[in-house]
């Protein structure tokens, strides 16, 4: 196969510009088996997180729904001294599983890496620090749950409400640092030259929203019962549902992306 | 962004949306405008359990002010239609007038939502005050951000189309700005009767 | 490819013509309720739904796109109409 004359990126028509990566990226001292190394793991700590996220976090943490927010102390209290050990265990997991954001952002990064060498890196480092940042929440918030479970007949009522209020005050509200991130992947994904683009137009397109979605979380402080309260279908249902899908629908593109990739980088190497 | 807009270069082009392919940002339209739309069900869902409450509370809202923010609104849904059409037939000048234009109509809806607020505040009318106005306020509110990230977008079209060469692709993101820019209009015509107009006054 | 003809700004000014007729009256219909009666509402999301069929047809220009988006954003408006409308029906009727 005479690959100086076919096209050197996939999914390109003849016409669309030939453009290596920088040396840093590109790495040619690396075969393709080293270079892709851990990359498909990584990209599938998405998935693995969410599936665990949902099982702690959701079900055994008390979680999906929230628990509403105009109910009494007396019932936060009442909740944690019956609960405390699902509690205990679905946040131990959670803060667990809670970090595997990190390396399935990690994998994404390196797919916005190839995306169009002839953008700067800035979009993609955003999104690398936004996505592993997210660890923050989703792991700190976790904290106060345990907490609340960890010596429930000691606390007072109110002292138990609090911690769960707490743990759903910055889960919700931490927002943007994952708006940040989601936004990042759709600018750079729509900066691809391929014929084919790595992320669809559409992925792009719904990652922006999606992250600019989060905003009617504003509200979330201001209303104990309500769509914009904590547990409502608006700040809770739909809110979690359209990110719960982005993470599906990245994850996915992702794994479509590397065997690409592989190929785009064997045909570059083979040139030089 | 667009593959297509691309290829056609400065060729003066028929729309992107006509050769088949549509800006991706449709897909950011249809979106939110499925939320607002999950909205709109959930405001007539609570007015049917408190019907009374949200007309009388609907009969304070000052039609008037609504009909001319959506006149407001339509005008500079026009304006943005022919920078459109100047932005592909290659008028730089032309395009930025009109943009210019539709952002200066625009701005007039910022200065009557600001009046309509301030004036139910100083009656002591906040989104606590019941539930219709909960939902007056956060619909509106909601729908006001997005009016703010239309105008921003009319401003950086502006300055593009002052700074870079007129081609298909600049033209083709003056589409797309455009597309957002008619969602904000046609949200804003169905709240506005649904929140001033249904019940009797 | 499709050449479909643009709208020309003759045909924008006339559809802008039709939104402002069409909200002005649909206003006035609601401040003179004798005139519709109960049914001002229904009629009043009516003209809703025909202003917004008309910004997505001719503002938006959907008449020229692929048949998918056009449903997309035609579904909308019929259904947002209809669930407004429809829910307002059933309040009226005693819920």
């Amino acid at each position: 196969m005479n690959t100086a004359v076919r096209p050197i990126h996939s999914g390109q028509a003849p016409t669309d510009p030939v453009v290596a990566p920088d040396p840093h990226v590109l790495r040619a001292v690396l075969s393709n088996a080293a270079y892709f190394r851990y990359w498909r793991a990584c990209a599938a700590m998405g998935p693995v997180f969410l599936a665990a996220f949902l099982i702690c976090w959701g079900a055994l943490g008390h979680n999906i729904p929230p628990i509403p927010a105009d109910h009494t102390a007396a019932q936060m209290g009442e909740f944690f001294r019956t609960h405390y050990n699902e509690v205990r265990a679905g946040m131990a997991g959670a803060m667990l599983f809670g970090v595997l954001y990190l390396p399935w952002t990690l994998s994404i990064t390196k797919v916005m890496e190839w995306i169009n060498p002839r953008e700067n890196n800035i979009v993609t480092t955003l999104q690398m620090w936004g996505g592993g940042l997210t660890v923050v929440p989703l792991v700190t918030s976790s904290v106060f749950w345990l907490t609340g479970s960890y010596r429930p007949d000691v606390l007072s009522d109110i002292t138990l409400q609090m911690l769960y209020d707490q743990g759903w005050l910055l889960i919700d509200m931490f927002y943007a640092i994952t708006t940040i991130p989601m936004v990042a992947i759709g600018v750079a994904g729509l900066a691809d030259q391929r014929a084919r683009p790595l992320f669809p137009r559409w992925a792009c397109w719904y990652s922006i929203w999606a992250g600019i979605s989060f905003l009617f979380e504003l509200l979330m402080p201001f209303f104990k019962s309500g769509l914009f309260a904590r547990q409502g279908w608006l700040n809770f249902w739909v809110e979690f549902l359209v990110w719960f899908i982005y993470i599906l629908v990245i994850t996915y593109y992702v794994f479509k992306a590397i065997p690409r990739l592989e190929q785009e980088r064997a045909a570059l190497l083979s040139k030089a | 962004m667009n593959d297509v807009a691309q290829a056609q270069g400065s060729e003066s082009a028929a729309p992107i949306i006509r050769s088949g392919q549509v800006p991706g940002v449709l897909v950011f339209i249809i979106a939110d405008m499925i939320v607002f739309c999950m909205l709109f069900v959930g405001f007539m869902t609570e007015r049917m359990g408190q019907t009374a409450l949200f007309d009388q509370s609907a009969a304070t809202l000052d039609v008037r002010m609504g009909v001319f923010n959506t006149l407001i609104l339509v005008t500079s849904g026009l304006c943005v239609v022919l920078a459109v059409h100047a932005a592909h037939a290659g008028r730089r000048e032309a395009t930025r007038r009109w943009l210019l234009v539709s952002f200066l109509i625009g701005a007039g809806f910022g200065v009557t939502k600001l009046l309509e607020y301030s004036a139910k505040i100083e009656l002591g009318i906040t989104m606590h005050t019941n539930d219709f106005y909960m939902f007056y306020y956060a619909l509106t509110g909601a729908h006001f951000l997005h009016f703010i990230g239309g105008m921003i977008a009319l401003a950086v079209l502006w300055f593009m189309v002052g700074r870079e060469p007129l081609d298909g692709r600049l033209a083709g993101l003056v589409e797309s700005g455009a597309l957002y820019w008619h969602m904000v209009d046609l949200l804003w015509i169905f709240i506005f009767p649904m929140l001033y107009l249904l019940g009797p006054r | 490819m499709t050449t479909h003809a643009h709208l020309s700004p003759r045909a924008a000014v006339l559809v802008w013509a039709f939104l402002v007729s069409a909200t002005l009256g649909s206003a006035w219909l609601a401040e003179h309720h004798a005139f519709a009666g109960s049914l001002t509402a229904v009629f009043v999301m009516l003209v809703a739904f025909c202003k917004g069929f008309a910004i997505m047809r001719y503002f938006m220009e959907l008449r020229g796109a692929p048949l998918n988006w056009r449903l997309a954003f035609g579904i909308w408006g019929v259904a947002a109409t209809a669930l407004i409308i429809g829910l307002w029906v059933w309040t009226a009727r005693g819920g």
